[in-house]
């Protein structure tokens, strides 16, 4: 089985299993495009449209007049170099990049854990996301019901934002978490369902999968300027954040886990939920079947 | 006969007295709502001057000895003219009387004035015994906590999840009750409770502005008693000690026989209190002096370290506390996450209405200072934004938590959980996950050094009685309570 047909008929697997409202799977851009770009570069905004261009470009995954809801991890009430939330200018060269091709409508939103608006201000994702002409949506999120038929979650509400965006684009931060090891792409989710979420951390590598299996982003941004090592979700002390310079941009919100957990020196088989995608064929945990271009600036 | 028509200029005054209560409304409105609580509570010279005499310091608001020392010249202008909670009464008394077009109402002078004095004198004598319960039923405190309280109970400026709490709401219904029943019987706080009404009206009995009375063209109509909303004026007397100088009475007078001048008795001028006996008033403040030995007692030698009771952060030692605070609520209106919330009895009765933290409606966050700057009275002390760092190594501590491992998910139940551990605001955590023995699963523990007590950990803890709690051990202010700290690690002590 080549890589092609595996992406393929774990697409198509997927499709079936979870409601077609909550899948936009993009097309791989054919010839020269990468599954995965790492870019290594002083600047964050550099980097960003270096790597979403080494993938084929945003107008391959976005288009005219599409509403687009970019996802960041706003989830703590921290400040950017603290590696607790998404660069802010990593949020804003996407919005930027998405309004030059012509989007609609852009939105940032997340489910904080802090405090929505004060979350928001203090990780400068706010200020940087508005400043480009995107919505930043925090207060008062509504949630509908939807069916994700995991293996652990069968039902569950979701940001009506997502359900009725055109394009979704996933842009997490990669960091320490004490329950799951690493919070990236896959667990980023939490952020866009509603609920009780402190229930989901029963079984969390099950739940991080099914999210992952019915949250399925047309693009995903990996935020690894800075990484927090230690005391994650929340961190608060430069101790434990390391300066890396990095950016990734995928396909395959799998793949860019697999790639992240790297960083923090563990091999994607440390992670519960990786295995659990690999088993399920949820996405490609094995970085040496894709085409990975790294990158310097 | 005609209202307005004697008067004499009194109309134009009158109306710069209405002009005036509006402004002040307006001003005490803005000043709870634009973060400045404690300059209102600062008016009052009740709390300003008891709260200094049970702490034993000479801090008295500029604002509240301005108050009394026009008082003392000039009598009680500031219960007719300034204070928010009579202005609200006045208005409510005002419309009471057009809806209910009750027309003329024979009424007399309240023979139940006197109420407030006993309760000026039960709230006078504790002091003496270093607690000061003046804040429960001053109306400036009344009016902040009442505003607090319904603010959220209504969802105004407030937080989309705000909950309400027993004594907050008890805070409310206070307010409204006190306003509404203005609506049937005018000023009916200010007339027998006020306390501050009380104080203030002993203070007008040195007061040479007076309010005279030309027994030569006095019909005795009472037409001055009909308007007066305090009811402190007929045909016979005026209580120079009850007068808010609304002026309503000289502005209605048919014959133009009331006159506001400066200088000796006016024919009907009581000058005195009006008190049924003096042997009531003693019995009051014996009573209140008793009380108040009996509350100090129970709370500061008998309680101990109430586990209940997380003051907030740069609250200064219990016993100085209960001195000082004015239970205002100003540190309540203030906090932009609501935990703060009013004591019932976690702290014994001398504690009523003081603040504590309520980890059960919100949380105490790390970059917030805010009680701190809002307390008047020096109950809570302005705290710097440094100890409150996730990685100072001198920490502020309010309290430490502590895990029901019968209850904890992961050590209990089996069950994968780590709520606690995420939203700890710490760093290093000290809500730490080790292995739980017998299971794959780890489970919560907590680094009694790390811990400041924030709640963060109670408040999120999914189980409906959180197994992760939060109790008054190792806070800053009281070293006795340091059960888990040594020596350095017990970081700055409450200033």
């Amino acid at each position: 089985m080549d890589r092609r047909h595996f992406l393929r008929t774990g697409v198509a697997g997927l499709s079936a299993a979870a409601l077609s409202s909550m899948i936009r799977p993009a097309a791989r851009a054919e010839g020269i495009a990468a599954d995965l770009a790492v870019v290594r570069g002083k600047s964050v905004s550099a980097a960003v449209t270096r790597a979403v261009e080494a993938l084929g470009g945003i107008g391959h995954f976005i288009k005219q007049g599409e509403t687009v809801l970019i996802k960041p991890n706003a989830a703590w009430d921290r400040t950017p170099e603290l590696g607790a939330t998404t660069h802010p200018e990593v949020v804003a060269t996407l919005v930027r990049l998405c309004k030059q091709i012509g989007a609609g409508k852009v939105i940032v939103a997340d489910r904080t854990c802090h405090d929505a608006k004060k979350s928001f201000q203090s990780s400068g994702i706010l200020e940087a996301a508005e400043k480009e002409g995107a919505v930043v949506m925090f207060e008062d999120l509504t949630y509908s019901a939807r069916t994700f038929g995991g293996e652990g979650m069968k039902e569950w509400s979701l940001l009506d934002l997502y359900i009725n965006a055109d394009k979704v684009i996933n842009v997490p931060v990669v960091k320490h978490h004490g329950l799951s090891k690493m919070t990236c792409a896959m667990k980023n989710w939490f952020g866009a369902v509603g609920g009780k979420r402190a229930l989901l951390h029963a079984d969390i590598h099950t739940t991080v999968a099914d999210l992952a299996a019915a949250c399925r982003p047309s693009l995903t941004v990996v935020d690894a300027t800075r990484v927090l090592l230690d005391n994650g979700p929340t961190g608060g002390s430069l101790d434990d954040v390391k300066v890396m310079d990095m950016v990734a941009a995928g396909y395959d919100q799998v793949a860019c886990d697999a790639w992240a957990c790297t960083l923090m020196d563990m091999k994607w088989t440390d992670l519960g939920y990786l295995k659990k995608a690999a088993e399920r064929k949820i996405g490609e945990t094995d970085l040496a079947k894709l085409k990975v271009e790294k990158l310097e600036l | 006969m005609e209202r307005g028509k004697g008067g004499g200029g009194y109309a134009a005054w009158r109306s710069a007295r209405i002009g005036i209560q509006l402004l002040f409304l307006a001003g005490a409105l803005a000043l709870l709502y634009l973060g400045q609580s404690r300059f209102l509570v600062g008016l009052s010279p009740l709390l300003g001057l008891l709260q200094a005499l049970a702490a034993g310091f000479g801090l008295v608001l500029v604002s509240g000895a301005v108050v009394l020392a026009v008082t003392l010249v000039a009598g009680r202008w500031f219960c007719g003219w300034v204070c928010p909670v009579g202005t609200l009464q006045q208005c409510f008394g005002w419309l009471g009387e057009r809806v209910a077009s009750r027309g003329e109402r024979a009424r007399e002078i309240s023979k139940r004035l006197g109420w407030k004095y006993l309760v000026l004198a039960g709230t006078l004598v504790p002091v003496v015994f270093g607690v000061s319960w003046a804040g429960w039923l001053d109306p400036l405190a009344v009016l902040t906590r009442g505003v607090e309280a319904l603010d959220g109970l209504l969802g105004i400026d407030r937080r989309e999840d705000w909950v309400p709490s027993g004594m907050l709401v008890a805070d409310g219904l206070l307010l409204l009750l006190l306003v509404a029943a203005s609506a049937r019987w005018t000023r009916l706080w200010c007339r027998h409770i006020c306390p501050l009404g009380a104080g203030l009206g002993a203070a007008a009995l040195a007061s040479r502005v007076r309010i005279l009375r030309d027994p030569d063209s006095c019909t005795r109509c009472n037409e001055c008693l009909r308007v007066c909303q305090h009811g402190c004026i007929d045909g016979k007397q005026w209580f120079s000690a009850e007068c808010n100088y609304c002026l309503n009475c000289l502005v209605a007078c048919p014959t133009r026989a009331l006159t506001l001048a400066t200088g000796a008795h006016g024919g009907a001028l009581v000058d005195r209190l009006p008190m049924r006996s003096r042997r009531s008033f003693l019995a009051s403040a014996l009573a209140g002096g008793a009380l108040g030995a009996a509350m100090v007692r129970r709370t500061v030698e008998v309680r101990g370290f109430p586990p209940d009771l997380i003051r907030p952060p740069g609250a200064v030692p219990e016993e100085h506390f209960l001195r000082r605070c004015h239970r205002c609520g100003a540190c309540m209106r203030e906090c932009p996450f609501d935990v703060i919330r009013p004591v019932l009895a976690e702290g014994g009765l001398a504690a009523t209405f003081t603040p504590k933290l309520d980890f059960s409606v919100s949380y105490c966050r790390l970059n917030c200072d805010r009680c701190g700057q809002a307390c008047p009275s020096g109950a809570i002390q302005p705290f710097s934004l440094d100890v409150r760092k996730p990685d100072t190594k001198a920490p502020l501590r309010v309290g430490l938590a502590y895990i029901d491992v019968s209850r904890c998910l992961p050590w209990a139940y089996d069950k994968g959980c780590v709520t606690c551990n995420e939203f700890c605001p710490t760093s290093p955590k000290a809500v730490k996950l080790v292995p739980v023995p017998g299971s794959d699963l780890n489970g919560p523990r907590v680094d009694p050094v790390q811990c400041i007590g924030c709640g963060a950990c109670e408040f999120v803890c999914p189980l409906p009685l959180p197994a992760i709690i939060v109790t008054s051990a190792n806070e800053s202010r009281h070293p006795d309570n340091h059960v888990t700290l040594r020596g350095s690690e017990g970081g700055v002590y409450g200033p």
